[in-house]
Formats: C-alpha cells, structure tokens, sequence
C-alpha cells in the first residue's frame, strides 16, 4: 500500500487550483459518477464518459495517483447489488491503476415502485442480517477488483432504534470479514457526534484503526438545530484535533482526503482552501513518511 | 424481502412528502405490509425525529439545485416563488430516480409545459430554449454531438432573452413566431440563434438575424 500523503477531491471548479497550485495536494480523489453519465441498469452502453472530464482526469494521472471514491454502489441496498458498477469500477482500475477504491456505507437506492434514487446516502440498518448482506458483496467487489476496497462511514440526521451492532463494531466485524478496508471520514464522525451529544475524541478511538487506509477532512454548516456535512469550507478545529490524534494510530493509512463541493469554491477562496491543505500536510509530515509519487510507488506495489 | 421493505419505506419517508406526513398523522396504518415489528417500531420513530426533516430538505436541495443551474432564465422569468411552487408540485408526482441533472431537469420541464398547466408563450419559449440546450450537453452512446436544436418561438427573442440573461423578467409583451437554432460548437461551448421568422420557413436556408452565447456554456 502507497503512502500517497495528502490527495483532494476532484471537481470541475477546482481544475484551475489543481494545475496551478500542484504542489499542494499529492494525489487527486474523484467521485467517479460525475465523470460518466449512468443511463441505468441494463442499457447498453450503460456508462456515458464525459470526455472532457476524463481528458483532465488521465493528464494528472501520469504523475499522480487518481484514486476513486464512489456514490453508485449502494451497497446496503436490500432489493439489488449492482454488479454492473462493480464491472464499471474494474474498467477504470484497468484504465488508472488505482491503488485502491471505495464507496460509502450506505444506500440510496431503493424500491418502492419503480426504482427511486434519493440523491444521499442514507444509514444502513446496522444490524447481522445487513452485515452478511454486506460482507458478501464486499467479497465481490474484491474479486473483481484485486486493488483495496474501502467503506466509508456515513453521515446521518436520524438513526434507527434498537441496532443489533453499534457503528464502529459493525464496521469492525466488517472489515474483519469482508477484508475490506476502511475509510474514516473524521467529519462525518464529528458531524454525526456533535448533533448526537458525543465527545469525537473518544468515539474515534472506538474505530478500528488498523483498518482505516484513507481519512477524510472537510467543513460544515449549521442548519436548523444540526450542523451538516455541507463540504463547504474549512474543517472546524476538532476535525484537525482528530486529524492529529488518529494519524500516528493508522498503520495501513495510504492518504488523507480535503473534500469541498465545487459550488463553495469561489466562497471559500483560493487561499483558504490552500491552507487546508497546508495544515493537512503538516500534519502529515509530523507523523507520516514521505509522500510517494507515483513512478515511484508503482514499483513498490 | 422484509429489509427491502424496510428500505423502501424509508426511501418514502425522506423523499415522498406526502407520505412523511400520514405517517406522522396516522402511524403504523400509513406503512405498507410485510414489515417486521421492529422495522415498523423504528420507522415510526424516525418519522418523528427532526433529522428526518433535515434528510428530507437536503433531498430536495440537492433536486433543486440541478433545476437552478440548468434553467437559469426560466428561474428568471418564473420568479423565486413560482418556481417553489412548481417544484413542490414537480416533487409530489416525480419522486427522485437519479442522479444526473439531465434526467431530473428534462422531467422538471415536461411538467412545466404539460398542457394543462397552459404555460403562457414566453415560458414555454424559454423552456424549450433550455431543454434543447440541456439535450445538446447530454452524454450520447455514440460519442458524437447532438444534432442541432430547433426550437419555435412565439415570442420575439431579442425582447424575451436579453432581460433575462441580463437576470430581469421583460415587461409586457412582444410577439414574433420564430424559430431559433442550438447547436455544439467544436470547443464545447454552445451557441443558439434565430434562424429565421417562422412564416419564411418554407424558404431557403435564412441569414441568421441575431446571435448571443448562452450564458451556460
């Protein structure tokens, strides 16, 4: 596993701070479903590219790692697996050679009627018979795609009653069964403590952090009584306290991720967004080794 | 087949207002069967916990947020409140099916233009204006651009589109039955104008009469 250091997530707003502030981030994220068009199950060709996105996407990939976070599995969802993603995902680890992929742990697709897709990730039911749903999935997705595959945390505003397993063992036995890594998002963990009235720093250590291959920083807003997870600006203090606290605690941690929607770069600005990852690269520096470039990490893998 | 249930009742209760509601006026009798105990004990307390209404509302931003950036002049035109009018409405009979805008927004402007709404001349022309634009930035199996868009006009376009590109609504009311012309251009970008007043269709090819770049390209 590549310790790549500090990456970013890719979206279309950020194209001119990527290329012209390169030195800032080490290797890029991207949420694969903005770069194609999915028409749905079935339809031939199922998966539109958008040319222009993956034309920017494949010129940084020749010296950096591009490493997919993906939001179209839905891999809690009870009424289908979708093995057509699964196969979308292996065609672009041919096509970038990605060290490693995830996804969330959550579902968005459901089936009322017809299928509805709700736009966010909603919890899964965190209990034995979703977990060995789960788990034979993630077997799946591993021996289609010989690369790591990682699980996110999800973020929530309301939560199911009387769980067979809380979050952090559920993703525990998870990844201890599945072999699937995970992706710790420090703030969907912050979000998700701060609306429920717990302390972050001590939930964090709940997690299994041998596990944890990527974090993920990001900042939020606060609406009606909650604080979201909005990706709209700088981390709050206690991200970068959790940051700092679980960085010398991950031994198979490949990267740390600033995720920020597009829509608040102009808000958020150029040099506050280089800050953030300036802070992220110090942090990493004071616990962490060397960024691996990728010529150099591909000789190692 | 009792967690797809359960999914899909939840599904219901984060994005299908309606139902959020008789659930939380009728309870237990509002879900549909084959649910166990505890799936129905705990959708009930979740329709009662505030960050449903918090899931909920992001839901529909993330909906509304497609249509406000691909119909910028029809939110112009529309105004703020008739537009929330008219998602609400688009909401109740079209649940959330994708993610992509081009889906959601095409299915948002058949239902601005469904007869019985009798949408008035300069909504439809600006409507049509911009799903025509939104189908030449489309994705296509083939990989090779849209064909050019025609779109009739019964307004006149250099009293209609200037003002609203310009983020006003026109005052009263020009008419001019026409027909304007999108098409890609090899960059990317898009570019639209009348090809010709529409009572010389039957003529050879027009001059172009008007050109301005689409503020979305």
């Amino acid at each position: 596993m590549p310790a790549l250091g500090v990456g970013i997530g890719y979206q279309a707003q950020l194209r001119p701070f990527l290329e012209r502030f390169d030195e800032d981030w080490d290797f890029l994220e991207v949420v694969p479903d903005i770069l194609w068009n999915d028409r749905g199950p079935g339809r031939k060709p199922r998966y539109l590219p958008d040319p222009e996105g993956a034309a920017f996407i494949e010129g940084l990939a020749r010296d950096r790692f591009v490493v997919p976070h993906s939001i179209g599995l839905s891999i809690g969802s009870a009424h289908r697996f979708d093995r057509e993603h699964v196969l979308q995902m292996a065609r672009w680890h041919e096509w970038l050679g990605y060290p490693w992929h995830s996804d969330h742990l959550s579902f968005h697709l459901a089936r009322p009627a017809a299928e509805w897709n709700v736009n966010l990730t909603l919890p899964v039911t965190l209990d034995r018979e979703a977990l060995e749903m789960i788990v034979e999935r993630v077997g799946e997705v591993r021996r289609r795609i010989s690369v790591p595959f990682l699980l996110e945390n999800n973020v929530y505003y309301f939560a199911p009653t009387g769980q067979d397993l809380d979050e952090p063992t559920f993703l525990a036995e998870l990844c201890r069964r599945s072999g699937c890594g995970l992706l710790l998002d420090l703030h969907n963990l912050y979000v998700n403590c701060r609306n429920l009235g717990l302390d972050p720093r001590r939930e964090v250590e709940r997690y299994d952090l041998d596990s944890v291959v990527e974090l993920h920083v990001a900042g939020g807003m606060e609406f009606r009584g909650f604080y979201l997870d909005a990706h709209s600006g700088p981390a709050p203090e206690p991200v970068f306290d959790l940051l700092d606290q679980v960085l010398p605690l991950c031994p198979s941690l490949g990267g740390v991720v600033f995720e920020l929607f597009g829509s608040w770069y102009d808000t958020m600005g150029e040099d506050a967004l280089r800050r953030q990852l300036g802070r992220m690269k110090e942090a990493w520096a004071r616990h962490r080794s060397v960024p691996a470039r990728r010529h150099h990490a591909e000789a190692s893998l | 087949m009792s967690l797809r249930g359960y999914q899909a009742e939840l599904a219901r209760l984060v994005a299908e207002p309606g139902f959020r509601e008789r659930v939380r006026a009728r309870g237990g009798t509002a879900l549909g069967g084959g649910l166990t105990r505890r799936e129905r004990a705990r959708l009930l307390e979740i329709a009662g916990q505030p960050g449903l209404a918090v899931t909920a509302t992001l839901i529909e931003s993330f909906r509304l947020g497609k249509v406000l950036q691909s119909l910028p002049l029809t939110r112009t035109l529309l105004g703020e409140r008739q537009l929330a009018r008219e998602v609400r409405a688009f909401w109740r009979s079209h649940p959330p099916v994708s993610f992509y805008a081009a889906d959601e927004v095409g299915a948002f402007c058949k239902h601005l233009l469904r007869p019985d709404a009798a949408p008035r001349d300069s909504l439809a022309d600006v409507v049509g204006l911009e799903r025509a634009l939104l189908e030449l930035r489309r994705l296509r199996p083939d990989g090779r651009p849209a064909a050019p868009q025609r779109i009739p006009f019964r307004c006149d376009p250099s009293w209609l589109l200037p003002p609203l590109l310009a983020g006003r609504r026109p005052t009263g009311r020009r008419s001019m039955p026409c027909l304007v012309l999108a098409e890609r251009e090899a960059g990317g970008g898009i570019k639209w104008l009348v090809a010709a007043r529409r009572r010389r269709m039957t003529r050879p090819a027009a001059p172009p009469t008007r050109e301005d770049p689409c503020p979305a390209s």
